[in-house]
């Protein structure tokens, strides 16, 4: 054996494995038809189906997107379906939105339907969680021609307006974690086809297992935030003050203002075998519109207290709702688990129950910082 | 010129004989078939010997010989008797009695002087030959640095190098490398503070070189370096005198090789490459965000195509999704795989640049505008490259563009095709363990013996002062303790106070 030859074989050996291993899961962008939305229903028949949305790479061919479509029994299962409707392999890489019909949410139990998103870790688990009031086709083949691509209108739709407190941009992860946490519901937005035109309705809840309870619309949806302590300032609430004039069709008793930093404290409590929360929200607001004239230098306590208490109506209407459905997208079970483990443990398998029986009181304090810059 | 022997092979001795009959005939038998070679016999008016003068037409200075040798021996002088000291107005003049010196001396651009009746010639310092002027340095141009650059005379290039550094400490030791070359290898070093170890280390390294000759401190370089497989320059090379004083005072050695216009400097680290010396002439947070752009140039330089193709062919989840839109539709005309995309385009890239370094100027002006143009907008339009691997590959080219330092530069091309290659084959995976073994070879480099990562690896965290940021030059007041100086304070400067007028 000659020393010299050494280096010499082992660098063909090296470039042997490097070569000989390689490109195994190699798949080009052009190669590949990677939808952006993920949507699942169910037909007429109950029957589950899937439906994506992928874009087309070409300068040539007018319209931007293909769909694909079809019955499936499960999502992985059906990925020589989708597969056999595209010129590339689909890869669920670049989901943007994932579409959930609000007739799939009338069962219970649906969410292990989605274990193909988590399990293949390929997937990507940050995609916006929408529920569709209505059917998911319809949305899917709506393609209006005066619109970007659908999973770019929804994904901006509720990432902008996540930022006005008006919806949730749940992500996957997010909604995982919502349904592993015993302490809260799932909450996630809720858009819905209003005369060919996308709307964003506002935000829906689910009960632990998945089954669609109710709708909130936006301003609900921001009240929502704030007792999650989620509301970030800038959020626009509206309130008709009911002691001020209307006169002809204009609502001229309307008032609005735009939120501050909003501080939220919770305190929590166990007493004759049920919960009790004492929610408190203090917030400075800016008087962003207010349609009646009013002198707020020398008004704005009475008007503080006026807003204060139709908030806390508000607020005070949205939990017993939520008391009604049994749900808790609070996250009050948070709070209880963290104050009262050992009344929480007992009930937290059916902390909807738990909830719905306890004592909730909301109390808003509301202070005017700024009217403006008009008298 | 002043030339010792390179070696002197006692049984090889060749005496000067009396006759200079003899003498002139021996000299003929050296020199034959060689036509710029002059032999001007006569008389020396002052004590009337027969003499001859030899020496190369063109390699010496000829109005020096006229004036100073010839007009004062044969015209001007006093009486006197054979054997007498000569008069002659040339500095240099030495005393050989061996053909061997004589051969050498005169090749190297001497005069020799052979007087009938004397058994030593005299070799007369009357060199001069075809020289440059003193310009600009072309491969690292300065806009507030000195605009002088090094010449190929090696006795210049160590003057203007003395002119930064006046002092008596600036010491040089000079050796002769190459056979039939005879080059003049002189070290430069500042005896108080330069590290002897090092010092030593260079000299046997230099000494230990046999070539034939040495054209270029380059080949010097490739010769004495401590790892001549690596792809990284282990030595900088530099033409600035400024540069070269400056890295005197900070202890390291400068080795001046004659005919050759660049200098050599070492030890040095990976992060000398990405030093300027305007970096000590700009304001400090300039100089240090200037070294951050490099470092970070750096890193696109030898990642973005590998990043491209990894991005492009394996892991397309991490593209936004506005931009995958775009670089899906640019992509999906192109009929070649990413690979051979960014191949095309890099490969496009390095000829435009190679043939830009040789043709003339205005030639070179023509492939800028063929590469720009042709290149960059028709292979677009027709569908053969997309659009995004055009900006990147001239994202690329920019970036190694402002690397001060052609070596590294040439380093970072080599590495940027070695890791396209491992992203085409792995990506991400492929891209980390290339990262990986570059980190782990930057390691084990070494500089003439000290640690090539120094001082980021191993640690000295003095010298973080002036490696990737450059502080206020009060903050700098001892010298890297990566060359291990003898003397370690600079400076006692403190930060200058605003003062009342």
């Amino acid at each position: 054996m000659k020393q010299q030859s050494h280096p010499f074989a082992s660098l063909i050996v090296i470039m042997g494995c490097l070569i000989l291993s390689a490109c195994g899961d190699q798949l080009s962008l052009e190669n590949a038809s990677t939808p952006l939305a993920l949507g699942i229903d169910l037909d007429q028949d109950e029957k589950f189906h899937f439906y994506a949305t992928a874009p087309v790479y070409s300068k040539n061919i007018k319209k931007k997107s293909q769909e694909i479509t079809g019955e499936a029994e499960s999502l992985r299962q059906s990925k020589a379906l989708q597969d056999s409707q595209t010129a590339g392999s689909v890869q669920g890489r670049n989901y943007q939105v994932l579409l959930i019909g609000r007739h799939l949410l009338q069962y219970n139990d649906w969410f292990p339907m989605l274990d193909v998103i988590f399990r293949d870790a390929r997937n990507t688990i940050t995609d916006r969680i929408i529920v569709v009031d209505g059917s998911v086709k319809e949305l899917l083949y709506l393609n209006p021609p005066d619109q970007p691509l659908l999973p770019i209108i929804l994904r901006g739709m509720v990432d902008t307006k996540t930022t006005k407190s008006e919806t949730y941009s749940t992500t996957a992860q997010e909604l995982h974690r919502q349904f592993m946490d015993k302490g809260v519901t799932p909450y996630v937005a809720e858009v819905k086809v209003v005369n060919k035109q996308i709307q964003l309705k506002g935000s829906a809840l689910l009960n632990e297992r998945g089954k669609y309870m109710m709708s909130l619309n936006a301003q609900e949806t921001i009240l929502l935030n704030i007792l999650q302590k989620q509301a970030d300032p800038g959020f626009s609430l509206s309130y008709l003050i009911p002691d001020k004039p209307q006169t002809g069709p204009f609502a001229t008793n309307m008032l609005s203002f735009t939120g501050g930093k909003v501080k939220t404290s919770i305190k929590t409590a166990y007493a004759n075998q049920k919960f009790k929360f004492d929610i408190h929200i203090k917030t400075t607001v800016g008087l962003s519109e207010h349609i009646f004239p009013i002198d707020i230098t020398k008004d704005s306590p009475k008007l503080q207290k006026q807003i204060s208490s139709l908030m806390q109506e508000q607020i005070e209407g949205i939990i017993e709702k939520l008391k009604k459905h049994k749900i808790d997208p609070i996250g009050l079970g948070v709070y209880a688990r963290a104050y009262q483990y050992e009344h929480f443990k007992q009930v937290e398998d059916e902390w909807g129950e738990a909830i719905s029986r306890s004592e909730i009181n909301v109390k808003v304090d509301l202070t005017i910082g700024a009217m403006g810059p008009v008298k | 010129m002043n030339v010792e022997p390179q070696e002197h092979k006692s049984g090889d001795a060749d005496p000067i004989r009396i006759e200079l009959t003899d003498n002139i005939q021996h000299v003929h038998r050296l020199f034959c078939d060689t036509t710029d070679f002059i032999i001007r016999t006569f008389t020396i008016k002052q004590t009337g010997e027969a003499a001859a003068l030899i020496y190369i037409d063109g390699l010496t200075d000829r109005p020096a010989i006229n004036n100073d040798i010839l007009y004062p021996l044969q015209i001007q002088s006093d009486a006197g008797k054979p054997g007498d000291e000569l008069v002659m107005t040339v500095g240099h003049v030495d005393k050989q009695s061996d053909f061997h010196h004589i051969e050498t001396a005169v090749l190297h651009g001497s005069s020799v002087l052979f007087i009938h009746g004397r058994t030593y010639a005299y070799v007369l310092g009357t060199g001069g030959w075809p020289q440059r002027a003193i310009e600009d340095p072309q491969m690292e141009a300065s806009l507030k640095g000195a605009h002088q650059g090094f010449v190929e005379t090696s006795g210049l290039n160590i003057a203007m190098i003395r002119r930064y550094i006046p002092n008596r400490e600036l010491k040089m030791k000079r050796l002769v490398v190459g056979e039939r070359g005879q080059t003049n290898v002189t070290i430069l070093y500042l005896a108080d503070v330069m590290n002897n170890e090092l010092l030593l280390d260079m000299e046997k390294r230099i000494q230990q070189v046999d070539v034939d000759v040495i054209l270029n401190t380059g080949e010097l370089s490739e010769l004495i370096e401590d790892n001549p497989f690596s792809l990284f320059p282990q030595f900088v090379l530099t033409e600035r005198p400024d540069s070269a004083a400056s890295q005197l005072l900070q202890g390291r050695c400068v080795v001046v090789v004659d005919r050759s216009p660049s200098v050599l400097v070492a030890p040095v680290s990976f992060f000398s490459y990405f030093q300027s010396i305007d970096d000590y002439s700009t304001r400090w947070s300039i100089a240090t965000f200037l070294r951050l752009l490099r470092m970070f140039a750096f890193i696109t330089a030898a990642f973005l195509p590998a990043f491209y193709i990894a991005v492009v062919s394996y892991h397309f989840e991490i593209i936004p999704m506005k931009l995958l839109l775009t670089l899906g539709e640019s992509r999906g005309q192109v009929p070649f795989p990413p690979f051979v995309e960014a191949i095309i385009m890099e490969i496009t890239l390095e000829m435009l640049r190679e043939a830009g370094v040789r043709l003339p100027a205005p030639v070179g002006q023509t492939v800028g505008i063929v590469g720009g143009i042709v290149l960059g907008q028709a292979v677009v339009q027709a569908g053969l490259i997309s659009n995004v691997m055009v900006i990147v590959v001239a994202f690329t080219a920019i970036s190694s563009f402002i690397l001060p330092n052609y070596d590294m530069v040439a380093a970072v091309r080599l590495i940027r095709f070695m890791l396209m290659i491992l992203a085409t084959l792995f990506g991400f995976v492929g891209i980390i363990v290339g990262l990986m073994t570059m980190i782990a070879h930057l390691l084990t480099l070494k500089s003439l013996g000290m640690p090539y990562g120094i001082p980021l690896a191993p640690v000295k965290f003095a010298d973080w002062r002036d490696t990737i940021v450059r502080v206020p030059l009060w903050l700098m007041d001892k010298r890297p303790r990566s060359t291990s100086p003898k003397q370690e304070t600079r400076q006692n400067t403190s930060m200058p106070k605003e003062e009342q007028p």
